[in-house]
């Protein structure tokens, strides 16, 4: 068939008629009203989608969500020039465009660009043969430079859940934002914006700065990241492996107050270092096998010198205070806290540790963790500055403390203290430092205390 | 650029191999990673930490050939090192004697004897060969000694460095009949698992024995 125009017509017939009943393992679209069996999720789209169709792909919003193993995405847009226009019962302007599919496609990006493919709308500017494909080029990469700059896509959190589309590749996307029952989210998205990591319990993390993801719903952390002073003597490393040249790395940058011994490890003397660091932000580099939400230790020849599970690891850096990061492979995938969502060598993982104790805040120290030597996806959460900011916090006191004690021994008035920590072992130590230090100063003197 | 077809099996390690390489033959690295340009993640240092990645066809070929040159490496640190370990191992032994020779002449009656007549030289002669006896003994526990006091004895090494060669030279042989294969059969993971704990072995040993 040499007229690309009959080729087209019939494809528009095909997928019209097959828009009518629902087939297995295939993509249905058509601009009419309604696809058969996402009645619901059309009026769902209705309800995020802006009433007014608009011609223009970089004003175009997308609607995303899914319907049992079928991705459904509906648009706003309405091409001039469209072949058959009809009104919509919902709006009043021209129908939506919606496509389902339960084929394979693992990019958002190619499902907007078969949606609004000029191919199955037919319209009349692009029925020349010479000029078609010329056309068709250009408006596929109209629809790419849209995408990252213009285009408001809306994901419905039931996406994240789906194992199917859970890993829909989001892309350059500029502007994402989250659809739940109740809110919508607006995040500032790059490319994977959205992650949800974890089989049980799920978490939706988003991205909020290069290559750093939080949890969706606090977004006020990452301020905060970028105002709490880092300190590296915060950090101990702790590599849970035997390679060598990893283990040599690990020697030769990271100071050795920093290190946790490595000689004969085992899981208890693993959850036991734990205790003697309390309150740091624990390393732990080590091999996370796929699904196995297990750290595993092998020697050489591959056999399991000994493992330990990612939960044990999280409830011993609980009852110890120690914020853990684990460096392992999709570490957050597999159930840890705070770690990464992609693979990562072993004397990669040091050279980025190694970086990061540079850092002057806990923003840039998470840069550097995320950006050395690659791009490096990571999940943290608050806790990661939780201690640094108590630490703070006790520290003004103290000080608070001295000045007092100073004047007060000075008039020979009463000195009345208290320290406000969230702490309770830290305010105690403080309290009882505090009053150590002022009967010492205070002998001699006619200066008294109470508590 | 036709694609090559990609394999996502997992695939034995061979980091050590590759880390043996890169500290004592980084020449043959380099020649392996431009001989195999699509395999350069399989000849990266360190070990990729979980999940699966699809690795080129040419994948066993690499670490067959990756394997044979670490273990022919490891065989001439294992021919560069023991001559000089059983030299060192041959002057502590002197020095032990010589020590031992010492502690029996301080030790030995007839001083006692010539004592009586010469007193305080032979009294200072004596403290002499005693004191040189323990520092000669000293000397050779340093000289039999290794690189760290807690990781064992030099003779230790030598044996263990014996051991590595023989076991690198019969693995040797193996992946070179192997290497005609199709290198299908499940036995070549075997001998490359062997192959990376050998090279393993040979990096502990080199890096304590120095």
């Amino acid at each position: 068939m040499k007229n690309p125009r009959y080729l087209f017509l019939i494809v528009a017939l095909i997928v019209c008629v097959g828009a009518s009943h629902h087939v297995q393992a295939q993509t249905q679209f058509c601009p009419r009203e309604l696809l058969h069996g996402y009645e619901a999720e059309y009026v769902r789209a209705h309800t995020v989608l802006p009433d007014r169709t608009t011609p223009r792909v970089d004003d175009m919003s997308v609607f995303v969500t899914v319907h049992g193993e079928s991705l459904y995405v509906q648009s706003n847009y309405a091409p001039p020039g469209l072949a058959q226009p009809r009104a919509s019962s919902f709006g009043g302007g021209l129908t939506p465009f919606k496509l389902a599919t339960d084929e394979s496609i693992s990019e958002l990006s190619e499902v907007i660009n078969i949606l609004t493919d000029p191919r199955y709308y037919l319209m009349p500017e692009f029925r020349t043969e010479r000029d078609f494909e010329a056309k068709r080029q250009a408006h596929e990469q109209e629809i790419q430079a849209a995408y990252a700059r213009g285009m408001t896509i809306y994901v419905e959190e039931r996406l994240f859940n789906s194992s199917k589309w859970r890993e829909l590749d989001l892309g350059f996307a500029s502007d994402v934002r989250l659809v739940t029952s109740k809110f919508i989210y607006k995040t500032i998205l790059r490319p994977h914006a959205l992650a949800m990591v974890g089989e049980k319990p799920k978490r939706l993390v988003a991205l909020h700065s290069n290559h750093v993801f939080t949890d969706i719903r606090n977004t006020a952390v990452v301020t905060r990241f970028n105002n709490t002073a880092f300190r590296r003597n915060d950090v101990r490393v702790l590599p849970l492996l035997q390679d060598q040249a990893t283990l040599e790395r690990f020697k030769l940058l990271i100071p050795s107050a920093l290190q946790i011994d490595t000689n004969h490890l085992t899981s208890e003397a693993v959850i036991n270092s734990f205790a003697r660091n309390q309150g740091k932000i624990l390393f732990i580099i080590g091999h996370i096998p796929e699904r196995t939400g297990r750290l595993v230790v092998e020697d050489a020849a591959q056999g399991e010198v000994f493992s330990i599970s990612i939960k044990d690891l999280e409830d011993a850096a609980k009852a110890n205070h120690n914020r853990l990061f684990i460096m392992g492979c999709k570490s957050v995938t597999e159930g840890a806290g705070q770690g990464t969502l992609e693979v990562l060598n072993s004397v990669n993982a040091v050279d980025r540790i190694y970086s990061a104790l540079g850092a002057k805040t806990y923003g840039d120290f998470l840069r550097r963790i995320s950006d050395t030597g690659s791009k490096l996806n990571i999940v943290v959460d608050e806790v990661l500055i939780e201690g640094a900011e108590r630490r703070i916090s006790i520290s003004f006191h103290h000080d608070v403390i001295d000045l007092a004690l100073g004047f007060g021994l000075a008039s020979g008035t009463v000195i009345v203290y208290e320290v406000f920590s969230t702490d309770d072992d830290r305010r105690r130590r403080v309290k009882k430092t505090a009053r150590t230090s002022i009967r010492r100063t205070a002998n001699g003197s006619r200066g008294k205390h109470r508590n | 650029m036709v694609q090559e077809e990609s394999i996502a099996t997992k695939l034995p390690r061979i980091n050590e191999i590759v880390w043996l390489l890169e500290k004592f033959d980084p020449d043959t690295l380099n020649a392996l990673r431009n001989q195999y340009p699509e395999a350069t993640g399989l000849l990266t240092k360190g070990i990729q930490m979980g999940g699966t990645s699809s690795q080129p066809a040419s994948a066993m070929k690499v670490l067959v050939a990756a394997a044979l040159k670490g273990l022919t490496s490891g065989v001439k640190i294992c021919e560069q090192s023991i001559p000089e370990i059983r030299r060192r191992l041959k002057r502590a032994n002197a020095l032990r004697f010589a020590s031992e020779v010492l502690t029996v002449l301080a030790g030995a009656s007839i001083f006692t004897v010539l004592a009586m007549d010469f007193g305080n030289i032979v009294r200072y002669i004596v403290a002499f060969f005693a004191l040189l006896g323990s520092l000669v003994a000293l000397a050779a526990s340093f000289v039999g000694g290794t690189f760290h006091s807690s990781g064992g004895s030099l003779f230790d090494y030598y044996k263990e460095l014996i051991d590595c060669q023989i076991d690198a030279k019969r693995i040797l042989q193996e992946l070179e009949i192997w290497k005609r294969s199709d290198l299908t059969d499940p036995s070549i993971d075997a001998a490359i698992k062997q192959s990376n704990e050998i090279c393993s072995r040979i990096l502990k040993t080199a890096n304590l024995a120095a």
